[in-house]
């Protein structure tokens, strides 16, 4: 793990020594995307397979700084009238998408500029969100990996005191009733906000873990439904931050908007 | 690095084996879901028009899709006929022909009835790398699927994990050529709105060729 940190920092160290302009130079496809380099590396998924490296290289991609706000999705709905909540098929926009606003055009709620994250959006939503903007949603891995980043930079993933602050954020979290803005609070080393602290983000993967019904049935592992999942493990068993997340992402169904669950893209 | 092709063979090993080897499973998950499709809620058609039927519909998914004669498809071309859907891949040593041998259980039930009153069966690839057309159509010969009634479909990514999240199967490469992945069978109305699931190899085919019988008409 030392290791990875030290591969991390060198990354990150040299990404700001040489490109600061250029990340910023990077024009975003529309206007309010805000996006920063995540550099190339490896980090260690919760999850591996026998058999399998254990380690997971993933490419430089770029990220939307924030999750979406509620005033860019709300300009997404407005331009693709297809994924207003009174024209979206049901099949891939559930009866809770965009259930807590006002009407199918009108976010409502108090704050003029919406910069609060947009929850109670769909996975397939989401993704169309992505798209019209130019990119994408993260893979599970590039979220995570650049989740996994600390205040100095660092690939902090493993760590058991970054773990243990992870803990806390999602404990201290706002009620998803009344979510403050993004970008609030100090960004990690990458200069992303609002990774843990504010919702739970979809993933291009979503339903990639093969931990069983939790949502669907009862919570446990049966065997009998997965092909090889039996021979999954977990990597670090103490990593309860990382089994957070992922439990979360698989209650999720994908049709479904919920409520404390945003996303960004990738590019 | 001869320890290390031992290691992942008894990996592959572990990973076939789930299902026979296994210690039978407690409860056997047979349930029918229509919740999946999310009844409520107004739906649109490309038009705009909303059509509360049709919002349900797994087929409101856009995309080619290449089929196991290669030639090209869209999911909406399976509409018309209740359709038996599984996610799988060939490669797969234990769990897809076993989710094909249930397929081919139901297909017995309705054996003999006329085309407009039997289902169709739908093969769906997650590993469309390797499940090429070709592939797909020596792994339909060699099971000996009747091209009248099945379709093997390969398509990109994008479309595969669409698919996947509305049926609830969870995926994903091991990182050893292999694929974890739920066993799940899902049954289709003629509109495409799922009508039943089943989860898992252990249960029998009843539930599903029970839910097929209320969708077909009676010979």
């Amino acid at each position: 793990m030392l290791r990875l940190r030290r591969v991390g920092r060198v990354l990150v160290t040299a990404l700001l020594a040489s490109s600061g302009s250029a990340v910023e130079g990077q024009a975003p496809v529309r206007p309010a995307a805000e996006a920063v380099v995540v550099p190339a590396g490896r980090y260690v998924p919760l999850f591996a397979q026998p058999g399998a490296p254990r380690e997971v290289a993933v490419d430089a991609f770029r990220m939307d700084v924030h999750p979406v706000s509620v005033a860019s999705f709300l300009a997404f709905v407005q331009a693709t009238p297809a994924w207003r909540r009174d024209r979206a098929p049901a099949a891939l926009a559930g009866a809770d998408y965009l259930g807590d606003w006002a009407s199918a055009d009108d976010p409502g709620g108090l704050d003029p500029d919406r910069r609060h994250p947009v929850t109670r959006v769909s996975w397939f939503a989401a993704r169309a969100y992505c798209a019209w903007r130019g990119g994408r949603l993260p893979t599970t891995d590039e979220w995570e990996y650049a989740a996994a980043f600390d205040e100095s930079g660092a690939v902090a993933a493993g760590d058991p005191d970054f773990n243990r602050w992870l803990l806390g954020v999602y404990q201290s979290r706002p009620s998803s009733d009344a979510l403050p803005p993004v970008g609030r609070g100090v960004p990690n080393g990458l200069g992303l906000h609002d990774l843990h602290d504010l919702v739970w983000e979809w993933t291009e993967d979503v339903n990639n873990q093969l931990l069983t019904g939790a949502g669907r049935d009862d919570r446990g592992i049966d065997r009998q439904l997965f092909c090889a999942a039996g021979s999954t493990d977990a990597t670090d068993l103490t990593n309860y931050a990382g089994f957070l997340r992922y439990g979360v992402r698989a209650t999720l169904g994908g049709g479904g908007g919920e409520p404390g669950v945003g996303f960004r893209c990738v590019y | 690095m001869r320890v290390l092709t031992v290691l992942v063979a008894a990996a592959l090993l572990g990973a076939a084996g789930c299902g026979s080897e296994d210690p039978p499973a407690p409860d056997v998950a047979v349930r029918d879901d229509a919740a999946s499709a999310h009844a409520a809620h107004t739906a649109a058609t490309e038009s705009g028009a909303p059509d509360p039927v049709e919002g349900t519909s797994l087929y409101v998914l856009p995309g080619t899709w290449t089929d196991q004669a290669g030639h090209s498809r869209t999911l909406s071309d399976l509409r018309g006929r209740p359709q038996v859907v599984v996610m799988a891949y060939t490669h797969c040593a234990y769990a897809c022909p076993a989710l094909v041998a249930r397929m081919k259980q139901i297909e017995a039930a309705f054996e003999g009835r006329p085309a407009s009153a039997r289902p169709g069966f739908v093969l769906v690839s997650i590993d469309p790398e390797r499940d090429t057309p070709g592939r797909l159509t020596e792994f339909a010969e060699s099971m000996r699927l009747d091209a009248e009634d099945w379709v093997l479909l390969n398509g990109p990514d994008d479309q595969v994990r669409a698919l996947s999240v509305l049926l609830g199967v969870a995926y994903r490469a091991t990182g050893t050529g292999d694929f974890a992945h739920s066993n799940v069978l899902t049954v289709l109305d003629a509109a495409g709105a799922i009508q039943h699931r089943t989860e898992g190899l252990s249960g029998g085919v009843d539930a599903a060729v029970d839910a097929l019988e209320r969708l077909l008409p009676q010979p």
